[in-house]
């Protein structure tokens, strides 16, 4: 897992105030992020990161082990990003921006973006989990509160539709070029 | 080349590499406030969803001096209600002088048990993740259709929880009256309720519906707690299943008396 912070700031901030606004400041980023490989919008995201960390210092005093701080921290996100992300849904009108500023400017990274985006949702947020917060199935399995064994065929999925598409990508790339006209 | 190998580290470095707002303090204290001042985060259609189980499940029973008493909540409520096909028009808006009596106040549980007019059993085998209790009672409103009036009558006492990520669920509980039963199987929630016009029935939720003594507890399946939880509830307070109808149409009663409580 990437993602860690103190273990005394965790148990500063269920007592103190400003321990939990320097905790809030140190989770941000990561909430964000979370929040944008589920949604791959950088309003949504901002906007679930946000309702995620005010529910997460509402509930932080009721936290009993510290141990579970950080399946209890991406389970809200998850949660908040996968409420924003059905909302989204049902509009069903709603376009997804593909404003390459959202993500990166290398093409590459926004194809992976793309063909994250084009995944169901419980598939993202395993994609998310398990690539970027660097989660195993067991893990993933207690925050999205699945089996393990229903996360790993998820993931597989995930990992066969993302090697199709990026296949894909890649071999339009290689044509491109390989049209360059060779000057020799 | 995309490989296997390379999927992950894409991800990680998209991700990593995502400009990131900076973080506002200020809106998510905002969120926080907001989120606190609901009443344990539950949305309108939520809380509509309990007044239909309040509506529905809180009573009806008969008297052969009172026939045809309805009691009942706020007029759009209960519009909501009517319009939903599972409960009655109310005939006037609650007067200000019953509304003030009714609200539903928090109180502890010893002050609880000495308001409900019945042995009050504390519920028990919650799901372990329970951040924050707060227990409500509130008499409930009565509309006479004999004497066009409204007044106060009898205790609900509803215990509030809510989850360590912020769900939260509320368990009713009033005094047991045979001639409520059957219970409906399921209570529907609905949007916000326009004065006029016929509301959306959005989703529905289980409901739950059992006796301990003289004590009838009700509580409806959703997002928060889910069926197998309540069952464990209802098995750790020994509670006997009450029967339930399907549908969400209430059998016709006549001279039946409904009693509402208004939702926190």
């Amino acid at each position: 897992m990437g993602f860690t912070v103190d273990p005394s700031l965790v148990r500063e901030a269920q007592r103190d105030g400003a321990a939990l606004e320097a905790l809030l400041v140190a989770l941000w980023p990561e909430a964000y992020r979370v929040a944008l490989g589920v949604l791959h919008d950088r309003g949504l995201a901002e906007d679930a990161a946000q309702e995620a960390c005010a529910s997460i210092a509402l509930g932080l005093p009721g936290l009993r082990s510290d141990d579970a701080f950080y399946t209890w921290m991406y389970r809200i996100i998850i949660r908040h990003a996968m409420v924003s992300a059905k909302r989204i849904a049902k509009v069903a009108e709603v376009n997804l921006p593909a404003e390459p500023s959202t993500v990166s400017s290398d093409e590459e990274r926004l194809d992976i973006v793309a063909a994250i985006a084009a995944l169901p949702k419980s598939q993202r947020a395993a994609v998310v989990l398990r690539y970027y917060a660097g989660f195993n199935s067991g893990e993933i399995a207690a925050v999205l509160g699945a089996p393990a064994p229903t996360i790993r065929f998820h993931l597989m999925l995930a990992r066969r539709t993302l090697r199709r598409a990026l296949a894909i990508i890649d071999s339009s790339t290689s044509a491109d070029l390989e049209v360059v006209p060779n000057v020799r | 080349m995309f490989d296997d190998a390379r999927i992950p580290a894409e991800i990680r470095s998209s991700l990593m590499n995502a400009a990131v707002p900076p973080v506002d303090l200020a809106a998510i204290r905002r969120r926080m406030n907001a989120l606190s001042e609901r009443p344990f985060g539950r949305p309108v259609r939520a809380r509509l969803a309990l007044a239909s189980a309040a509506a529905i499940i809180a009573g009806l029973f008969l008297t052969t001096a009172s026939p045809a008493l309805m009691q009942s909540v706020e007029e759009r409520y209960a519009a909501a209600l009517h319009a939903a096909g599972i409960g009655p028009r109310i005939p006037t808006a609650l007067p200000q002088d019953v509304r003030s009596v009714i609200n539903p106040s928090q109180v502890s549980l010893a002050t609880a048990k000495q308001r409900a007019n019945f042995v009050l059993v504390p519920p028990i085998g919650l799901p372990h993740d329970i951040a924050n209790r707060r227990i409500f009672t509130a008499p409930l409103a009565v509309w006479s259709k004999q004497e066009n009036a409204w007044s106060a009558d009898g205790v609900q006492v509803t215990f509030g929880y809510v989850r360590r990520d912020g769900r939260a669920f509320d368990i009713i509980a009033d005094r047991y009256s045979a001639l409520s039963l059957p219970a409906p199987r399921y209570i529907y929630n609905v949007d916000d309720v326009p004065r006029t016009g016929k509301p959306n029935l959005r989703d529905r939720g289980e409901n739950f519906v059992w006796r301990n003594g003289d004590q009838m507890v009700h509580m409806v399946a959703s997002a928060a707690i889910s069926a197998g939880e309540i069952d464990r509830i209802r098995a750790a307070m020994h509670g006997i299943p009450l029967p339930r109808y399907d549908g969400h149409s209430r059998k016709p009663v006549e001279n039946r008396v409904e009693r509402f409580a208004i939702p926190r």
